[in-house]
Parts: structure tokens; sequence; C-alpha cells
């Protein structure tokens, strides 16, 4: 280090004349650094005399990472990996926040103090999650994993977050304050599991019953309103809002899978194009292993009778259901419905609206069928 | 020392899944701690329990078959890794140091 230059000093230049002027001031030991403002010793001088003190580089706590962050989830694009994806999660979740490798890392000054919870429910999260530490003052990790096959969770016994990847053509929602479903995009379920499950674990909050009853959970509510607080936050209107155990269907998730393009008139699974096909032997693999419970409902599109279009609505639901039972038989459907085209909002032949739906849920409150 | 879990995974659905059975079978885990966790509560399609188990040997991993193999409607895996559930039905001494290895406390 030059003799007359401190570190403050040499930071100062380095920000108003770049570092060749430091590089040039500070000699060629510096550039054998690579531009990086050394240290200054202070040698014997007392620390507290010395405005560069020997000290240790700031330990940057980075609590989040991202499981197997260069694999390419089955049905991705190239070059789209779970770091990529999950990094979409969380900028959609936090502008701040960005994964970098396999870490979860926030912008500089975003989290100034660890632990700190900032105004903002969002961001305050992750930089609650960012910070944690144990007892000894060791970092907590917690693992994003992006699966395909499972339903989304959280799990305090292995400190993981399980979210899909957005190309498993299963989509997640849940029932809302007004009786309806809405559909999530998938950066909010991670917050769900992240700020609303994780979180909790952390703070030691997360209640640990009673268990499920009548269909949902009690204990779920106190996740589900923080996040509403992020919905909120995110713009999505109350209405759009998840309900909680005292509203209808107890404000339970479900899995969607839809299967469409039907020919006009047919409800024989055999004559689905392919891709739509297909989705049949996802729907398998994700009941297997989620080991959850259906509701198929079959739609129409507008044209013909309406005696015929709740006739041909009913009957796809039912082949569906027959093709997966035959694939699955530990599958259970709790309804298999046929809803004409009440939800098709376009006039003329729309391929699109027909299709079936299937909805899967882990707790029976997500069932249609719920009084 | 090692700290092993065990996820209990419904064999239908989750509603068959009995977090009363699979407490009364870990209390009989007298010389380990075994904790059980309703991880439903958090969305997950199963339950789980943490068993700290002071020697791992064949004769853990047999006790350990011995008392969750017959739970009726649910099928015990021992997590060696992250998306690696192995069926407790082939649990050994190199499964139970992995799992041990997988998730210290």
């Amino acid at each position: 280090m030059h003799p007359g230059l401190t570190a403050r000093t040499a930071a100062m230049l380095q920000r108003t004349a770049g570092n060749a002027a430091v590089t040039r001031l500070l000699g060629s030991a510096h550039r054998r650094t690579g531009g990086i403002v050394p240290v200054q010793r202070c040698g014997a001088v007392p620390q507290e005399e010395c405005p560069c003190h020997d000290a240790k580089p700031p330990v940057v706590q980075r609590a989040i990472e991202v499981h197997d962050p260069g694999t390419t989830p089955a049905g991705a694009p190239a070059g789209t990996t779970n770091a990529t994806i999950v990094d979409g999660y969380v900028k959609a979740l936090c502008t701040d926040f960005t994964v970098s490798g396999a870490k979860v890392v926030p912008a500089a000054g975003v989290c100034p103090v660890p632990g700190a919870v900032k105004a903002v429910v969002s961001c305050g999260c992750l930089c609650t999650m960012h910070s944690l530490k144990d007892s000894t003052g060791a970092p907590v990790v917690w693992k994003i994993v992006v699966d395909d096959k499972d339903w989304p969770h959280t799990d305090d016994t292995t400190k993981t977050v399980t979210v899909h990847s957005g190309f498993s053509n299963v989509e997640f929602g849940a029932w809302n304050k007004g009786s309806r479903r809405t559909m999530y995009q998938n950066w909010l379920v991670l917050a769900h599991e992240m700020c609303g499950h994780a979180a909790l674990f952390a703070a030691g909050t997360h209640p640990v019953g009673p268990p499920p009853s009548h269909g949902g959970r009690p204990s779920h509510d106190p996740t589900v309103r923080i996040e509403n607080q992020i919905a909120a936050e995110h713009g999505i209107s109350p209405a759009d809002q998840r309900g909680l155990f005292a509203d209808p269907h107890h404000g339970e998730s479900f899995a969607r899978i839809v299967i469409a393009d039907f020919p006009s008139g047919s409800a024989s699974v055999a004559a689905l194009p392919a891709a739509e096909s297909a989705k049949l032997a996802i729907a398998k693999t994700f009941m297997s292993t989620a080991g959850v419970e259906v509701d198929v409902i079959g739609h129409s599109d507008q044209p013909g009778t309406a005696a015929g279009k709740s006739r041909i609505s009913r009957a796809r639901a039912a082949s569906v259901k027959a093709d997966l039972e035959g694939r699955i038989a530990t599958a259970r459907f709790i309804a298999v419905r046929g809803v004409s085209s009440a939800e098709c909002a376009t006039a003329g032949p729309q391929p699109s609206c027909r299709k079936v739906e299937l909805f899967m849920y882990i707790m029976r409150g997500a069932s249609v069928t719920h009084p | 020392m090692a700290r092993v879990v065990l996820r209990f995974r419904a064999v239908e659905t989750v509603a068959d899944l009995d977090l009363a059975a699979v407490t009364e079978h870990a209390e009989r885990l007298g010389r380990w701690q075994a904790e059980v966790f309703d991880t439903r509560l958090s969305d997950a399609p199963y339950v789980s329990v943490v068993v700290t188990i002071a020697d791992v040997d064949d004769e853990a991993a047999e006790e350990l078959r011995g008392t969750f193999l017959d739970l009726p409607g649910m099928t015990p895996y021992v997590l060696g890794a992250i998306g690696d559930e192995v069926p407790l039905e082939r649990a050994d001494t190199a499964l139970l140091e992995t799992a041990g290895r997988a998730f210290p406390a």
C-alpha cells in the first residue's frame, strides 16, 4: 500500500478515477492483485487509531440455495435450468434478489442488517431467510428444490422448499374468498412456501397442529395471511386472494392439468393430439407421487344443443377417468362431471374449450363437492 | 450418531395418512429419539419421522423395518438425499449412514 494512501482514500479514488489511477499510484505490487483495493496493514498501530485496520472481509450470508442448479427440467427449453427458473420466481417475488450460481442473493444494501425484516413483506421474507443463523452463528441453509413430480411443499426436517418448474404441464391454484378458483403463477407458489411456511419454521412460530380436519387445515391460516399480504403487494385484488379456513373450501389449494383439443363431437382420448395425450401420462405420475384425489370436469365448446353439449362434456370426463383408472388403479375420483359450455366464453368451434380439467388436491376441502 | 429422516407416503391418497398410527409406532423406538412431524401442515403429501440413532448398523436397520413396515395404507421411505427416497424395506447400514450424513441436525 502506498504509504500516504488509506483504503478509504483508495476506494474513493477507485470510484472517481477508476482502477487505473489507483494502480498507477500504487505501483506494480497492486497490479498483481487484479485491481482490487488492497487492505492496508496497520502493523503495530492500534485498530481504533487505524482507519484501515486488518479487518476480515465481510461475511456474506447466503442462506437460500437452489438445489441442483444446473439441471434442465424435462420439457424446458435448452439453456433453462433450475437456477434460471428460480431466478425468475425470486425476481418476481422481490426484484432486489437474484440467483447467482446456486445462491439466492440480494442486491447490495437491500438487507443491510442481517435478520432485518423490511416493511415490504415480499423482500423482507427473503432478507430474513437470507440471514438465518443457528445458535452457534452458522448460516442455516434452506434449499429450493424444483421437482415436477411432487406436490409443492415445505419440509422443515430437511430445510427444503419444493416447487414446480413451469414446464410440468401442472398448474397450481387455490380457492379464494369468493368460492372461486384462482390460478397462481409459480412465483406465488414459491412465496407461499418460502415466506408462508419456511419463514415461520425459521422463526419457530409455524403451527404444529391440529391435524387436518373437515378437509382443511385451521393451522394454515397464518401462512395464507402472509401469502395474501404478498399478493396485495403485487397488485392482486382482494377478491382473488386466498380464502382462510372459515371461507369456502377452506382456501385449500389444487393442481390442474388441462387436456384439450378433443375433436368436435368426440370424447375419445385416442383421438387427442399427441401433446394432449401425453398429459395423461404426466397426470398419472403426479397422482402417484403426490397421492392426490381428483375432480374430473369435462367441457364442450358452444356449438350444439344444450343436451348434446352436456352429454359430450360428461362423456369426455368419463373417458379421461377411465383412461387414468387403467393407468393408475389407485387414483380416487371424487367428482366426475360435465359442465357443457358454461366456461367457454368464445362463440363458434373452439378446440381449447373441448377439454377436460383434472383438479387434484391433497385436502378434500379443495374438491368441488366439498360443502 | 445419525439423524435419519423417514417419510411416510400414502399407498393411495393423502387422506389415508394416519399421524396417530405413525406416532404410536415411533414411540416403540424406546432406545432412540424419534420426533414425528405432521408435514401435511406445510403442504407436504407425507408425514415425517426424524430418528436419531446412536449406532448405525444392520441391527438398527432391522429395528426400523420391524417398527414401521406394517403401517396400513402407508409406505415408509428413508431419505438418502434430496429427491432420493429409498423404501424402508431396503434399509441397511450403508443407507442409514448415507441418510445420516444427508441431513445433519
